[in-house]
């Protein structure tokens, strides 16, 4: 791919984020590798849907610099370290998806038990440190959880998935996104001794532990 | 400019609907020189049209969910679009906690450190419990979400359903981790004041254009 190429899919992925849910207005960000020494990442605080190709900004993977006046993503320390220490990893997302935000929240480790999960994922997804967004904290928490994993979470904030392409990070996304679910949705159909849950299930047993 | 508004209305009534947060009842509003547009309440918000979109002045003698929004825009110079909205984990929270503390940093940044519960939905009881923040929740009623913007106001009703799940679904698994105070309030700040700073300027920009 041209880095021309690699802009337009930078902004198309920023636009499924959105239209999947997987991010609210301008949160979240998304790179792909251009080479060994550079990525291309989202810009801070830009709509997805006004960012243009030429807004996305190229940042040099090992000391962080750019050259362009848009300011890239303050989580672009996260990328960079995944790139620096993962040659295979081509695209790197940052989303703030429901279910799998709602694990973040909790700060606890998520088995992945479903083996097609388990292939995109790998065997559990762990909570990075919190940090505040952009710190070091933050960053160190991640590339420490993300370890042997395609995905980990990011405490009260959301999550971070890497895979050799945008396609498979997205794969391993939705993939985050249905195995917190059933994660989440697994307590309370234990807690009821029922298989079909709805909503008002959730409540039921959310109003139990609140007591 | 004012067709502009009304036209962005039509658009954010169709993402409501399509995001499944809305019920009959709920309108949003946009703030217009010395009122507001608002949608009429009688209808679902996928049925409104341009021609159902009323324009009221703050002159005017209005009562319950219009009377709300324009004591909105009366006491809050900040805030330029309302939506109320019926959001499956909000009223839920609603029905159970006195509030929704912030468990996801977007929630803490767009809505504030919480979102409180309004005991009824009188005027003056929503603009208390709203002040401070940009969204509030009604016991046995709904949601109230605002923005300097209609962008943000739907970003902030989509964030605030986000977050009560995240209270929720957290709780269920273990223990909501609530985001500490001085975090909350400082993220809020840098959202406000930089973080959404241009793109919410640029929003309004294109508007009056």
């Amino acid at each position: 791919m041209t880095e021309a190429e690699i802009r337009q899919a930078v902004k198309d992925a920023g636009v499924k984020l959105l239209e999947n849910n997987l991010v609210q207005g301008t949160w979240g960000n998304i790179s792909i590798r251009i080479d060994d020494k550079k990525m291309v990442v989202t810009p801070s605080g830009m709509d997805y849907i006004r960012m243009r190709p030429e807004d996305t900004v190229v940042v040099d993977i090992e000391t962080l610099e750019y050259t362009s006046d848009v300011k890239p993503t303050s989580e672009k320390k996260i990328h960079a370290a995944i790139y620096r220490d993962r040659p295979e990893i081509g695209a790197v997302i940052h989303s703030h998806p429901l279910w799998s935000s709602a694990v973040a929240a909790a700060r606890i480790e998520m088995p992945v038990k479903d083996e097609r999960h388990r292939k995109l994922i790998g065997d559990s997804v762990r909570p990075g440190a919190y940090g505040l967004p952009g710190t070091k904290k933050l960053t160190a928490g991640a590339v420490e959880a993300i370890k042997g994993r395609n995905a980990c979470f990011l405490a009260n904030h959301g999550i971070v998935v890497c895979a050799p392409t945008i396609e498979e990070a997205f794969e391993v996304c939705r993939a985050m996104e249905e195995c917190s679910r059933d994660f989440i949705e697994s307590f309370v159909r234990k807690d009821l001794g029922k298989e079909e849950i709805s909503v008002e299930d959730i409540f039921t047993v959310f109003n139990k532990k609140i007591k | 400019m004012k067709e502009k508004i009304i036209s962005q209305m039509l658009d954010f009534c169709a993402a409501l609907e399509a995001n499944k947060l809305v019920a009959r009842g709920d309108t949003l509003s946009v703030r217009y020189k010395d009122g507001m547009f608002i949608t009429p309440s009688d209808k679902a918000m996928a049925e409104v049209k341009a021609g159902d979109i009323k324009f009221l002045s703050k002159s005017d003698a209005a009562d319950g969910n219009d009377g709300l929004h324009l004591a909105i825009y009366g006491t809050r110079p900040d805030i330029n679009a309302v939506i109320t909205n019926h959001a499956p984990f909000c009223v839920g929270v609603a029905a159970s906690c006195k509030s929704l503390p912030a468990a996801l940093d977007d929630m803490a940044q767009i809505i504030g450190p919480t979102a409180k519960v309004s005991p009824d939905g009188d005027a003056l009881t929503v603009l208390r419990t709203l002040k401070g923040r940009n969204a509030c929740l009604i016991r046995n009623g709904g949601v109230v979400a605002t923005g300097r913007t209609l962008d943000e106001a739907f970003t902030g009703s989509m964030v605030l359903e986000k977050g009560a799940l995240c209270y929720v679904g957290s709780t269920v698994i273990g223990k909501s981790v609530k985001i500490g105070l001085f975090d909350a309030l400082l993220m809020r700040f840098v959202y406000k004041t930089k973080y959404s700073k241009k793109d919410q300027t640029a929003k309004q920009q294109e508007l009056k254009a």
